[in-house]
């Protein structure tokens, strides 16, 4: 499953310096145990250019009720590309009772962190579900947006 | 023996000064009016954009007080600063010109 960027118009993001953002919820992504990777895509295409800042709210954290399968027992979330799955924003706890819910993270991973690199160049883009005892596709909880300052150098929005 | 003249080039074709004047000029109106038929479209969009945001808070983000088309907040970006624009008068103001891309006052 992607989850489809969208480009910024509320002065909120913009003032932060965010051109892209794309809410989700837990269900639009894998459904598998484990580490997995949920590509970010702009009109259709996985992301191909710089990633300048990136950043990750956890509106809703993810409980252990589901719809499918055995309950959650564990979850984290972090945004990277398809070399760091971290780079971008470190792995987040997102589980009931972590005290993550309301909270932005924001460029903390070595790809952006200012202190190794402050841009990355991408060409696949990802948000990385770590589910245990069940994917973030089967929970019935959990909401999530990111930001990106990203520049395209090709993709189907490449000259808009 | 002489060569014959076989004109291979062909002529091309003349067109006066007001011809060309008159090119231009329909040139010119015609790409000002697309623009402003670009710029209306995506006013549209954020219009519609800005209505989500009526009355809403985010916990992280806070209230949503003015949207903006990104490539004309890049534009007041380039020409006011981004002091001047992210400051409340200027974001008033913005509020008032623009109610249909302000969900909520500043």
């Amino acid at each position: 499953m992607a989850i489809a960027l969208n480009k910024n118009e509320d002065i909120q993001t913009l003032a932060l310096g965010y051109n892209y953002s794309a809410p989700f919820e837990a269900g639009d992504l894998s459904t598998s145990t484990g580490a997995q990777a949920n590509n970010v895509t702009l009109g259709g295409s996985e992301l191909a250019g710089t990633v300048v800042r990136a950043a990750l709210v956890v509106d809703q954290l993810v409980t252990a009720a589901v719809g499918t399968g055995s309950a959650v027992s564990d979850a984290t979330i972090a945004l990277g590309d398809n070399g760091d799955a971290d780079g971008f924003v470190d792995e987040i706890d997102c589980f009931t009772g972590d005290s993550t819910e309301n909270y932005i993270f924001a460029n903390n991973g070595v790809l952006l962190n200012g202190a190794t690199s402050s841009r990355h160049v991408v060409s696949a883009v990802d948000v990385t579900s770590n589910g245990t005892g069940n994917g973030f596709g089967n929970a019935s909880k959990g909401k999530f947006r990111i930001f990106l300052e990203y520049y395209p150098t090709a993709g189907n929005l490449f000259s808009s | 023996m002489d060569t014959p003249n076989i004109n291979l080039i062909p002529t091309a074709p003349k067109y006066s000064d007001a011809e060309l004047d008159n090119a231009l000029i329909t040139e010119v109106f015609s790409q000002h009016k697309k623009k402003f038929q670009a710029e209306k479209v995506r006013e549209e969009q954020t219009a519609t954009e800005a209505k989500t945001n009526v009355g809403k808070t985010h916990p992280v983000l806070g209230k949503c007080v003015a949207n903006f088309p990104y490539p004309e907040y890049m534009f007041l970006l380039k020409k006011y600063g981004r002091e001047t624009v992210h400051s409340p008068e200027f974001l008033k103001d913005y509020n008032k010109r623009f109610p249909h891309l302000s969900p909520n006052r500043a």
